[in-house]
């Protein structure tokens, strides 16, 4: 019974000494990660410390690059109300009948109606062609008729029918095209 | 003696507790700060390589200090209103428009709506803080003679420009005499802009330029010679009031 018992306690003080060393084991190789993890990080610092080092030596290279790209956003912002005239008015021309001549034009981006022409033409027929197809183009809304009247050239003593019509640019086409 | 296994069960259990509590747990728990630094630190190595690798892209682009100078000549620091009369003249005159009359207003800010919108930006390089220093324009109004078709040449120039300038109002007057071919009047009142100070933030998006943005910039025209003191000639005169 004594010896049973000696064997057995032998057995539990083996057991119990795998486990102590399973133990240390473990914790030598957390010990050895440690030092692993912690080269790393230092090797990662040191690294962003050379390539920072050569960064600030760019400083002037990321200012020039931030001043470009504020300089794009501030047109960017700026353009999102700008007219461009040029094929606005190339739009005009191409609405105008061949019998319809403009005097003036008053054009203002901001107040309506954006635009006034005063013109003359032969017949109110052509006026109310006019009309109609600035009001089928996409670059005018709001076509309106103000007045035509009766008039005499006096140097070739023709009879013309002088014209004025208001309208609005539209502001989403106007200002996309470019 | 029947208390012998609880005693090596107890010793053990107290050895080992000893090992992991002075032992194992400062280190586990050193790995961890560790290892929290170190994803933190490679995440930041990342950026910083990233950067550095757009930066070494911007130190080999040769025509980057040439566009950052349009940039400058596109919306000055200030608002450089003689060169802008001087790029005016000179594209009215590069298109055969007789220039009666240019006059310069004083400067005045935008309004807020037009200055820098963070949420609208089609540039998806460039992320932005909120508008710091304010744009301001310089307004001008100019009178021009001659035939339409030069004046929509004219106004082709204006957006091409290496000075962003805007045109908000325009007058049309035909003169037709008999026998003559019709000519024109214009009036223009328009605004250019400029802006003292950067409001990007320095970060990585907003250093990176886009083939868009350089060729915006490449693809303006300069028209007239810029005022050049030192180099300009023909000063100085006995009598100012003398015809000259």
């Amino acid at each position: 019974m004594q010896r049973i018992t000696a064997k057995r306690n032998a057995s539990l003080v083996s057991i119990c000494v795998v486990l102590v060393l399973v133990v240390a084991i473990l914790g030598i190789i957390s010990r050895s990660l440690e030092s692993t993890v912690e080269t790393t990080l230092l090797s990662s610092k040191n690294n962003i410390e050379k390539d920072s080092n050569q960064i600030n030596q760019y400083q002037d290279l990321q200012d020039m690059a931030l001043f470009i790209n504020d300089r794009w956003q501030t047109t960017q912002d700026i353009e999102k109300k700008h007219v461009y005239w040029s094929q606005v008015l190339q739009e005009l021309s191409n609405c105008a009948p061949t019998n319809v001549q403009f005097e003036s034009l008053i054009a203002n981006s901001s107040k309506s109606p954006n635009f006034i022409i005063a013109g003359n033409t032969t017949t109110e027929r052509e006026i109310i062609k006019f009309k109609d197809k600035l009001e089928a183009s996409p670059f005018f809304k709001n076509v309106a008729f103000k007045s035509s009247s009766l008039s005499t050239d006096q140097t070739t003593t023709n009879q013309k029918l002088k014209f004025t019509l208001e309208f609005d640019l539209e502001q989403n086409k106007a200002e996309a095209v470019q | 003696m029947k208390n012998k296994p609880i005693l090596i069960i107890a010793i053990t259990f107290f050895v080992i507790l000893g090992i992991v509590i002075f032992l194992i747990r400062p280190v586990v728990s050193s790995i961890l700060v560790s290892w929290r630094d170190l994803n933190q630190t490679k995440e930041n190595l990342k950026k910083v390589e990233e950067k550095k690798q757009v930066l070494e892209a911007l130190k080999s682009n040769q025509d980057l200090t040439k566009v950052a100078d349009i940039a400058e000549q596109y919306i000055p620091k200030e608002e450089a209103s003689g060169q802008l009369i001087i790029e005016l003249t000179a594209m009215a005159q590069g298109n055969n428009l007789k220039v009666e009359q240019t006059s310069i207003e004083k400067s005045k800010d935008t309004p807020k709506d037009t200055t820098t919108d963070t949420t609208t930006s089609p540039t998806p390089a460039t992320s932005s803080t909120p508008a710091v220093s304010q744009i301001k324009t310089v307004d001008f109004t100019e009178n021009l003679n001659g035939s339409y078709v030069d004046f929509i040449n004219f106004l082709k120039a204006l957006e091409t420009s290496s000075r962003l300038i805007l045109i908000n109002n325009i007058s049309i007057q035909a003169k037709t005499e008999a026998g003559k071919a019709p000519s024109f009047n214009f009036q223009l009142a328009g605004s250019a802009y400029y802006k003292s100070k950067v409001d990007l933030e320095q970060n990585l998006a907003n250093i990176k330029i886009t083939e868009e943005t350089l060729n915006k910039f490449l693809d303006l025209k300069s028209y007239g010679q810029p005022i050049n003191l030192p180099g300009e000639s023909g000063f100085g005169r006995t009598n100012p009031f003398e015809t000259y």
